[in-house]
């Protein structure tokens, strides 16, 4: 069960995101040569700067969002009591936060911490769930109009689940109810979709976006970030972010039972704006591709096709009170029903009469390999458990699986050069990070567990300023092999993030063990030095002893768990807390003697294939954008030789 | 001195069983609470980097506002009550009246940026002590009106009256204790413990008739006021006490412009500000969800309630640095609402 099965609820409306951006440059991880211009606004003109939000929160949050329109046995509901209801955020604890994993993978932002609720003026909640963490997927240039300078064109999709789920008063309407019933385990299923994310801070949606999407039953037996169904995979050969053909990767859900396909456009379709009208591409149906050897863009005759139904995409209501999804009964189809199952989904686009072009396909063969979880963060000693899956035409399958190092979408800097401070290499050294290169998935829908283990001694400090190392973890299936011309997902690795050991010291001081970490903080996080405790001066951190000896001692999953970015190694943590909890004898945290001069170390392995300098507009020299152009520059750069 | 209605003293005094006591004890909870958000507005008016030593004594005489809230509904938890925090009807429309008609209906207090005025003319009318050091004279008739401090030492003598049996058993287990230190946050399970506690409030408010210090060198709130209306720490003196020891700077640029006593209404839809003061007032309502289970139930649930404190905090100023553009040179101010969702894009259609 997904959000793609069963009773559904469609919502819309913005989200904020206030990220904050001295952390998008990796280079501003070295205390030894933070300058405080680095915590600038980029409006400020000084270069380089700490990019367009300084002083962000991470706060991520839900804004004026409400249930536009849901789906109930086999129909839209356009009359029940949820329509109208707000969705909302925790109204008990603080915000969730959007976190990135590294500097050097900025391209999978995870959502902690964050509670969803559904509810009106009569009800606090009809539901409230917690957000699964989860990062976002398939990240394309989809917003057209180039016009709105600052805003983040790129869009994604964040798939994961509600948990430990609580009801309330459902009987007011018959659709809460069936989604009610339809939900074992407390857990529900959401899939949601931002774009038009507002960087300019004259504009209203300064830091906020648009978000539209889907919540759905759920079950613990099925993929959380995923649907175990069947994946449109685009020609990606130009650039991971532009679809060939203009229409992105997307899944459905074939229920043979009922007869329907089920598919999700939420991410798929180009925007002209941030407002999310949808692109006028023409005459789009999702249909069936009667041969598996059709190429990307190839136009094909009603020979070729059997079209399952038009996608209404240009019908103005359509995406905000569907989120997208469609659909398509093929009950009365008997050639459908008989071959849905083995031949290719696709979407075409008519061209003239009997004509139409095969803008994007299912995965050829009906192939595909997936992590469910992709992103990780590991401290010495310990396995992360990746569950990995192979379906065929949606259909789990026994597999063979090949696991090896990808660093293809990882490893950019994130901002501009800093004489003296090199990129770090990442992946380095691969010894530290180990697991399979080959295993078999299961055919029975339970996920492979691949543990991959970080190395007890840690990655031995690779990157220098920073603490860790990040490293991807490619999978693909290697039997039954690929089609030649399969498209790839450059999405299909995983991320860890590998800290390096940090023994904690008998007693703990602030100058020698406390003010090196907490000094990196501060010149990153702004806000945090500003307005709540300077981080890189004794007194201030000790006045607030209490409240950051709870906000250390947090689980991660905790809303108030510090530091937001999840980015501190139990070693590193444990030292702070032993620091603040084992006073000297004036009853304050030990302050040590100041040590001569920070000591950097020589011959750190330095990112030789880093990117050429490029020419890029003010608002885009740091962050995703930089951090996406560099890694295209380096692809081109490999390609050319 | 800030007067009370002399019913609400008189219904202490004629209470006869401890349920009669709960009302006037959730009036106590509603009245430190009351003076919580004009003086947080205050000091979150401050600059960052700039005021630092008025931020520090408005900042302490938060924290006691917060204690004694939380050692009026540690006494309500302890009789067997149950404090209601997270209502519409808990905060007080600002600008107004404070509860129990406190100062009586013309002493309006609202939500005001940080000024010398607003210190000396609202803020020292609240912490008045019955006795100000130099000694005022008290003109008004004590008839219809009796003071704060009355107010608690009737609830003092009328849990001391009612005696050790209205304390329910076990009842400390769902009392706040954290965050305040033991010295002022212990558990009340006696009379000798509520009247300890209610001693500490009322000298931590008005000092005593002969010290204005609460204890060396933290005066009282009075007086703590009035240092900063005067710019001058207090000082021991041969005659009595002057306010002419070290200076306490006020840098009036190092106030944000905000806008006094908004409603979320006054913003419009589709804005920044709108967007801002939504979600300030949704963080401040989510404090009082937060408190509210603290004292009914889940006292851990304050650690829960500390973190929202932070984020309002940070929402404060992202608040107040948000330029109105409408002319006035203002910039966005908070409004205390309870709200249960937060907006302010308007609908979602109709911004590009």
């Amino acid at each position: 069960m997904s959000y793609l099965s069963g009773p559904r609820l469609h919502f819309n409306g913005f989200f904020q995101a206030d990220v904050s951006t001295v952390n998008n440059n990796v280079r501003y991880y070295d205390i030894a040569h933070f300058k405080p211009q680095y915590q600038m606004s980029s409006s400020s003109g000084v270069s380089p700067n700490g990019g367009w939000q300084p002083e962000g929160t991470g706060i991520f949050r839900l804004v004026g969002c409400t249930i536009t329109g849901g789906w109930l046995d086999g129909a839209a509901v356009t009359k029940d009591p949820v329509l109208g209801m707000a969705l909302e955020s925790s109204d008990q604890r603080v915000s969730g936060k959007l976190v990135d994993l590294d500097p050097q993978q900025q391209l999978v932002s995870e959502i902690w911490g964050m509670a969803v609720r559904l509810t009106d003026d009569r009800n606090p909640a009809y539901f409230n769930g917690q957000y699964g963490v989860a990062a976002f997927n398939n990240a394309w240039a989809r917003q057209q109009d180039n016009s709105a300078m600052n805003d983040q064109k790129i869009g994604a999709a964040y798939q994961s689940v509600l948990e430990k789920v609580v009801w309330s008063d459902v009987n007011v309407s018959p659709l809460l109810q069936a989604l009610q019933a339809a939900s074992g385990d407390c857990l529900l299923s959401i899939q949601f979709n931002v774009y038009g994310y507002g960087r300019d801070p004259s504009s209203p949606r300064y830091t906020l976006g648009r978000i539209t999407g889907t919540i759905g039953p759920a079950s613990t037996a099925e993929p959380r970030h995923f649907v175990l169904g069947r994946q449109m995979m685009p020609n990606l050969d130009q650039s991971p972010m532009v679809p060939a053909f203009g229409v992105n990767a997307f899944q459905c859900l074939v229920d043979p039972q009922r007869c329907t396909v089920t598919a999700d456009f939420g991410n798929a379709l180009q925007i002209v704006n941030a407002s999310g009208v949808l692109v006028d591409m023409g005459e789009l149906s999702l249909a069936i591709l009667k041969s598996s050897q059709v190429d990307d863009g190839a136009q094909v005759g009603a020979d070729a096709i059997e079209i399952l139904g038009q996608v209404p995409y240009l019908q103005p209501a359509w995406y905000p009170t569907t989120a997208g999804i469609q659909t398509f009964d093929y009950s009365s189809n008997p050639w459908v029903r008989e071959h849905i199952a083995e031949q290719p989904l696709g979407v075409v686009k008519t061209v003239s009469t009997g004509a139409w072009q095969v803008l994007i396909q299912e995965s050829l063969g009906g192939l595909y390999a997936r992590a469910d979880q992709y992103v990780y963060r590991l401290n010495p000693g310990e396995t992360a458990s990746m569950r990995l899956y192979a379906t065929r035409y949606g259909s789990p399958i026994a597999a063979k699986l090949a696991l090896a190092e990808d660093d293809s979408m990882i490893g950019s800097p994130g901002g501009p050069p800093i004489p003296g401070v090199p990129v770090p290499k990442i992946g380095v050294p691969l010894s530290a990070l180990q697991y399979s290169t080959e295993v078999e998935t299961h055919a029975d829908g339970s996920p492979v567990l691949v543990e991959a283990s970080a190395n007890p001694a840690g990655p031995g400090n690779p990157r220098g300023y920073i603490d860790g190392q990040v490293y991807g973890i490619g999978y693909q299936l290697a039997d039954p092999p690929l089609p030649a011309n399969y498209n790839t997902s450059p999405w299909s690795f995983v991320s860890v993030l590998l800290f390096d050991l940090h023994p904690v010291p008998d007693k703990p001081t602030w100058y020698r063990d406390i003010q090196p970490i907490l000094t990196q903080f501060g010149n990153l996080y702004p806000i945090m030095s500003h307005h709540l405790v300077d981080l890189g001066d004794y007194d201030s951190v000790v006045r607030h002893a209490d409240i950051l000896n709870l906000a250390f001692s947090l689980p991660v999953g905790d809303p108030n768990y510090m530091p937001v970015t999840r980015d501190l190694s139990a070693g590193r943590r444990a030292t702070l807390l032993k620091w603040l909890n084992h006073p000297g004898e004036d009853g304050l945290p030990l302050k040590g003697v100041p040590l001569p001069v920070a000591v950097v170390p020589e011959a750190l392995p330095q990112d030789t294939t880093a990117a050429p300098e490029l020419d890029l507009e003010p608002i885009q020299r740091a962050g995703k954008t930089e951090f996406l152009l560099q890694l295209q520059a380096r692809k081109n750069m490999e390609k050319g030789g | 001195m800030l007067k009370i209605r002399r019913e609400f003293i008189a219904g202490v005094e004629r209470a006869g069983r401890k349920e009669d006591l709960y009302q006037y004890l959730q009036n106590a909870i509603e009245l430190e609470h009351a003076t919580i958000p004009p003086y947080l507005t205050a000091m979150f008016s401050l600059k960052p980097g700039t005021n630092e030593e008025i931020r520090r004594l408005i900042r302490s005489i938060v924290i006691e506002e917060m204690l004694h809230l939380t050692v009026s509904a540690n006494i309500l938890v302890a009789i067997g009550g149950s404090p209601q925090i997270n209502t519409p009807e808990f905060i007080p429309s600002y600008p107004g009246p404070l509860p129990m008609g406190i100062g009586g209906q013309d002493f309006i207090v609202g939500i005001e940026p940080f000024s010398k005025q607003l210190v000396h003319d609202v803020f020292m009318v609240i912490e008045e002590p019955e006795n100000p050091i130099p000694i005022k004279v008290l003109t008004e008739s004590a008839e219809t009106f009796g003071t704060i401090g009355q107010f608690y030492q009737a609830i003092q003598k009328k849990i001391a009256q009612l005696g050790n049996g209205i304390f329910v058993p076990g009842s400390a287990a769902r009392q706040v204790q954290e965050w305040f230190g033991y010295t002022h946050l212990f558990p009340i399970t006696n009379v000798e413990g509520a009247v300890k506690a209610i001693e500490l409030v009322v000298t931590e408010g008005e000092g005593t008739s002969s010290d204005p210090f609460q204890s060396p060198g933290d005066p009282a709130h009075y007086y703590a006021f009035g240092e900063i209306y005067h710019g001058r720490k207090i000082i021991k003196t041969k005659t009595g006490y002057a306010y002419g020891g070290d200076p306490i700077p006020f840098d009036e640029k190092g106030v944000y412009p905000m806008k006094p006593n908004a409603k979320i209404s006054d913003y419009a839809e589709g804005t920044q500000a709108r967007v801002r003061v939504e979600q300030y007032a949704y963080t401040y309502s989510s404090l009082l969800n937060a408190l509210h289970e603290s004292f009914n139930g889940k006292p851990d649930n304050i650690q829960v309630a500390m973190g929202l404190m932070y984020e309002l905090r940070i929402g404060a100023v992202s608040l107040m640095s948000t330029a109105l553009g409408d002319g006035t040179g203002l910039t966005a101010g908070p409004s205390y609402q309870y709200v249960n969702v937060q907006g302010g894009m308007g609908p979602a259609a109709s911004v590009s």
